[in-house]
């Protein structure tokens, strides 16, 4: 269905030609609260209009430019329209082959490749944190096959070249996947050995309900001579020591019986080598273990368990000198367990509730260190309100135990007002601090709204008791402030 | 500028007319693309007949049909290489059924066009300030594999530009337009950093009797008379306006007819003002008057033109060129019903003058020039082109200089064979200048006068002829299609040599080969070859191939994905030829010459001295082979 609705999207897009405008304006004025002399300050007013121009004037071909106007007196005393993305793109299909072709400029999208357990593309990594720019090439054929080949220049300090390719086929009537990632990235320099590369190779396999998925990658640094030796050395003694790295997941286990219900069990394996570099990617190296997950829904109530167990140590030891009487060396292999389980409820109006304990044992240099949270949640939604409480102790019997309380209410009073708030309180042994933000949003209409707000609202704004910022230090800011915002 | 808010109060005042044009011989349909190959107006006039109205390509990229139109309502739209495209200069519209529009023209009983001011019914706001905005843009992207150092091929910071431009019609008479600019390159500063800049715009208000532009660094401007007193600017042949802002002004048909009434006759004016954009005192302006008797078969029209620089370096000293032309043309037309085609003679002529001038306490004249021009070309029923001119040169600076000059050539076009030659041979006489003024008064700037020349008249393949007495610079130019496979291949050569003299052996010649394939409706191969040879002994520099010393061999193949001349991708390897010209931000296949002159410095060099301009060229042309890359580029017009 989503195929369809996608190639019908594709079709009218290539057969009528047009162009697209759209964006959206806001404009902040505020105060904050100085000082007890100074007492409310008013700050630059700033002003944004982001614009994205788009469409496909030939056909088979398309073209999308974004730019936006910032006032930032940093780099001008005017608001310069800057040029913050922009690609031009080319495609063809015939009978189920074809390809696209995109020269783009600082998009992200472009470098994402489906289907790496092992987390061989970090984008920010990769498009040198949004700047990156390149080409991007699919081709496709009719017998389940594709390609992918990204290439880019870090367009800004060295000059490195990024080269993502992969190419995946199904076989089996689709029971059978199987992918072959290449990538490399060349450093600026005059040296052909100056370069990191990882070669993966992915297999995901159907079998009535089970569905077993393994990546096995090896990497390359021959530019860094200390790896290189070492890994050379390692091929020879501890082939699993060396630069590579896989992970393998099983996924349709089951215990339980329709009337008891099933517990779903889904276990993992993974190993990241010593010598394993991907500058591209998710860097882990000399680590390996285990995961567990798994999960039951409880017949005829709406309630999910979840209970998950992972272990993961280093592959090769650190070493410690110990005085025992004489010097001693100990091996450390750090060892980390993670244990999580939750409860997950839905009651009857709209009422929603979790509680979760996590505890993680994490060993480093020899050292243990003990992070046991509990946490709970409690959540209603309706046409009219919605709220949200949670509360979390952090580091549970730890001298820097954290009590941690947050709320969030919406009500909307009418077609075009609601009311916001947000409370947070977070206690520990040093004390206790609070955040207060308060938000009145009119609709204006006509796709436009204004906001008047006090507090912080970036307090809390991406997981209420799990801002990690607030928690370790933040507090109340007075502020006063009036946003307007439209669409076009 | 009293002058000028008078001036266009008084066209604001004055009728407002459609911005399709009726003539004489029906309505004018205008279509703008100088990089499309055909042009079609489809429409309800010919029952929407994609191939019925071919439109005919004419001078700056514009394409225009004439057709008799009955009075009624008339909708139509343009194809350029396969791309429907609604009429930008019209701001009347009508839905087509199909989710976009159609422009729409009215003819009223008179032959008039009715606008969408003239009545009520066209519904909306009924005033003349209901304006529409545009717009257009290119985009187009660079990526460029290099090999480094070490043998491995390193993309470089790859290469954006962007032109954004924006239209404002105020009503049919009136419209603005400005280009922005990104270029990640030119620019020099971080890509997240890269911002649009302002390049160039125009304010057109388009009359009964008069079209006025006001334009900032847009060049549109050339008198036709044949030495182009304006326009026909360097090896390029720019039109005036590049660089420059200022106020234009030419006069329309309907005001010749308003003046002289039903005599056969027309008058034509134009005439500017102008500044060079970034200097207070860098003027120039000009004029133009043509008179010109319309028979039915010939035209006979005498034009006068004048033309003046003003500069001023500093305080209370000011230095001018004053330039003043007249000039006689005659055509003809002759047909048989016979021939396959008319026949047309055209004969001119032209005597100018012209004067540099230093004004401080008293006017001091400099140099003082004059040029006599003769010139005919014959255009044969079939498939032959052929002119012949001569240019008599004098000045005088210190000492008399003077050169005539002879120009030749053909255009062969017989179906899928064509051949255009341009030759020239010239003679200098008696002088005695310095070889930096050599360089500057006669080289550079083509003995014009103009020692304020922006643009060089010296391209790169007259280089090895510089400083002779005399010189014969010939081209050619043979391209032929045919099909091969049953697909399209088109063949082209172009050539030039640079003899020092005639019926000696050249000093330099240039040899480019395209061969051009077509895979099939959207994918082409192409490869475009340059051999250049050298047979320059006193600038030791010879090529010999035998021997493989001074070859500088240069291939660019590429495959092209091409959906019209103003979208395609393109995957190439080899130098590339293709380039966007930094003044008129159009494409052309100049690459390899603009970057030999630009990396040697060529013409900067030649400032100063001649000696050893064969080690700077053989350096030049070497850097020119390591410029070879894996290129993938890509432009989309909207």
């Amino acid at each position: 269905m989503i195929r369809n609705i996608a190639f019908i999207i594709i079709y009218f897009a290539a057969v009528w030609p047009s162009m697209n405008m759209e964006g959206f304006y806001e404009g902040q004025f505020g105060k904050s609260y100085q000082s007890d002399a100074f007492k409310w300050n008013m700050w630059d007013p700033n002003y944004y209009l982001e614009t994205r121009l788009y469409g496909n004037p030939v056909y088979n071909s398309d073209f999308y430019i974004k730019f936006y106007s910032d006032k930032n007196y940093y780099q001008s005393e005017r608001p310069l329209a800057v040029l913050a993305e922009s690609h031009i793109g080319f495609r063809q299909d015939q009978n189920g082959r074809g390809f696209s072709a995109t020269l783009f400029k600082r998009e992200s999208r472009y470098y994402w490749l489906d289907g790496s357990m092992l987390g061989m593309i970090n984008t920010g990594s990769v498009n040198n944190d949004g700047n990156g720019q390149g080409v991007r090439l699919d081709l496709w054929h009719n017998y389940n096959g594709s390609m992918s080949y990204i290439f880019s220049d870090f367009s800004q300090g060295s000059g490195d070249d990024i080269h993502l390719f992969r190419y995946r086929q199904s076989i089996f009537n689709n029971k059978v996947h199987s992918g072959l990632s290449i990538q490399k990235k060349n450093y600026a320099s005059a040296s052909t050995n100056d370069f990191n590369q990882v070669i993966a190779h992915d297999l995901k396999v159907y079998v009535g309900r089970y569905y077993i998925a393994t990546e096995f990658a090896i990497s390359d640094v021959p530019g860094d001579s200390v790896i290189t030796s070492l890994n050379n050395e390692y091929k020879n003694n501890d082939f699993f020591k060396s630069s590579i790295a896989f992970k393998t997941e099983v996924r349709g286990l089951r215990v339980g019986s329709p009337k008891s219900g099933y517990w779903y069990i889904n276990p993992g394996i993974f190993s990241y080598g010593d010598t394993y570099r991907n500058y591209m990617g998710d860097n882990q190296s000399n680590i390996h273990g285990y995961w567990i997950n798994s999960y039951y829904l409880i017949p005829r109530r709406a309630i999910t368990l979840t209970l998950n167990y992972s272990d993961s140590r280093k592959i090769v030891p650190d070493t410690l000198t110990v005085f025992n009487g004489s010097s001693q060396i100990e091996e450390i292999f750090d060892p980390t367990t993670n244990i999580y389980m939750d409860a997950y409820i839905e009651f009857l109006n709209g009422f929603k509730g979790k509680v979760a304990f996590s505890k993680k044992d994490d060993e480093w240099q020899g050292n243990l260190y003990k992070h046991y949270d509990f946490f709970t949640e409690i959540s209603v939604e309706n046409t009219l309100a919605k709220l949200k409480a949670q509360y979390k102790i952090k580091d549970i019997g730890e001298t820097w135990e954290k009590h941690i309380t947050g709320i969030e209410l919406s009500i909307n009073l009418n077609d075009r007002w609601r009311f916001f708030t947000r409370g947070m309180i977070v206690d520990d042994r040093v004390g206790s601090r609070h955040s207060i933000f308060t938000e009145l949003q009119y609709r204006i209409g006509g796709s436009s709204e204004f906001y008047l707000q006090y507090g912080p609202n970036y307090w809390g704004q991406y997981g209420l008791v799990h801002d990690d910022g607030f928690v370790s230090s933040g507090a109340m800011v007075k502020e006063l402030k009036f946003i307007i915002k439209g669409w076009f | 500028m009293k002058n000028i808010i008078s001036s266009l109060s008084f066209l604001l005042l004055v009728e407002l007319i459609f911005s399709a044009q009726v003539t004489r011989d029906g309505v004018l349909f205008l279509y703008e693309d100088a990089n499309a190959s055909e042009v079609f107006l489809v429409g309800s006039m010919n029952d929407w007949n994609t191939v019925a109205t071919p439109m005919i390509k004419t001078d700056g990229g514009i394409w225009e049909i004439v057709l008799p139109l009955e009075p009624g309502k008339y909708t139509y739209k343009f194809i350029a290489d396969g791309s429907w495209h609604f009429d930008q200069n019209n701001s009347r519209f009508e839905d087509d059924g199909y989710g976009g529009s159609n422009s729409l023209i009215e003819i009223d009983q008179n032959g008039k066009l009715i606008t969408e001011f003239d009545g009520p019914s066209h519904g909306g706001v009924n005033s003349g300030f209901n304006p529409k905005v545009y717009f257009k843009g290119r985009y187009f992207s660079k990526n460029e594999f290099f090999q480094d150092q070490s043998n491995r091929y390193m993309l470089e910071t790859p290469y954006h530009d962007l032109n954004f431009g924006v239209k404002v019609k105020f009503n049919p008479s009136f419209e603005g337009y400005t280009i922005l600019n990104v270029n990640n390159q030119n620019e020099g500063t971080d890509i997240y950093q890269t911002h649009f800049k302002y390049k160039r715009s125009y304010l057109l208000f388009n009359t009964d009797y008069f079209k006025i532009r006001a334009f900032d660094n847009f060049g549109f401007i050339s008198f036709n008379n044949p030495l182009n007193i304006v326009g026909d600017e360097g090896y390029n042949d720019y039109d005036f306006g590049y660089g420059f802002s200022g106020v234009y002004v030419e006069t329309s048909n309907l005001f010749s007819e308003k003046i002289l009434g039903n005599l056969p006759i027309e008058l034509n004016a134009q005439g500017f003002s102008s500044d060079r954009n970034g200097e207070d005192e860098d003027d120039v302006s000009a004029y133009r008057l043509d008179i010109s008797n319309h028979g039915t078969s010939s035209k006979f029209t005498v034009g006068v033109s004048s033309y003046k620089y003003t500069h001023s370096p500093y305080a209370d000293f000011i230095q001018n060129h004053d330039n003043h032309e007249i000039d006689l043309s005659y055509k003809k037309h002759f047909s048989n019903s016979s021939w396959e085609g008319d026949m047309r003679l055209e004969i001119f002529a032209e005597y100018s003058s012209y004067e540099n001038s230093d004004l401080e306490a008293e006017k001091t004249i400099w140099m003082d020039g004059e040029n006599t021009f003769f010139g005919v070309s014959l255009k044969l029923p079939s498939a032959l082109d052929v002119y012949a001119h001569s240019l008599s040169s004098s000045f005088k600076l210190g000492s008399h200089f003077s050169r005539d000059k002879f120009f030749f050539g053909f255009n062969f076009n017989p179906g899928k064979f064509k051949w255009n030659v341009d030759a020239e041979h010239w003679t200098h006489n008696s002088y005695d200048l310095n070889w930096n003024d050599y360089y500057k008064y006669i080289e550079k700037t083509d003995g014009n006068g103009r020692w304020y020349q922006e643009y060089s008249e010296v391209p790169f393949e007259k280089y090895t002829i510089v400083g002779y007495e005399t010189g014969f610079f010939w081209s050619s130019e043979l391209n032929y299609k045919f099909k091969f496979m049953n697909k399209k291949l088109q063949t082209s050569l172009k050539s030039t040599f640079a003899h020092h003299d005639l019926f000696v052996e050249p000093k330099f010649s240039e040899n480019i080969l395209v061969l051009q394939y077509d895979l099939s409706d959207d994918w082409r191969f192409k490869v475009d070859t340059r051999i250049p040879y050298y047979n320059d002994p006193h600038q030791e520099l010879r090529t010999n191939f035998s021997e493989d010393e001074d070859v500088f061999i240069s291939t660019y193949y590429e495959i092209r994905y091409h959906l019209s001349s103003s979208t395609w991708m393109s995957i190439g390897y080899g130098v590339n030829p293709l380039v966007i010209n930094a003044v008129t931000d159009k494409f052309y296949d100049r690459g390899r010459q603009e970057y030999l002159s630009g990396v040697g410095n060529i013409d900067g060099y030649l400032e100063s001295s001649h000696e050893g301009l064969g080690e700077i060229i053989r350096q030049a042309e070497t850097s020119l082979m390591n410029q070879k890359n894996i290129c993938i580029q890509a432009v989309i017009e909207f």
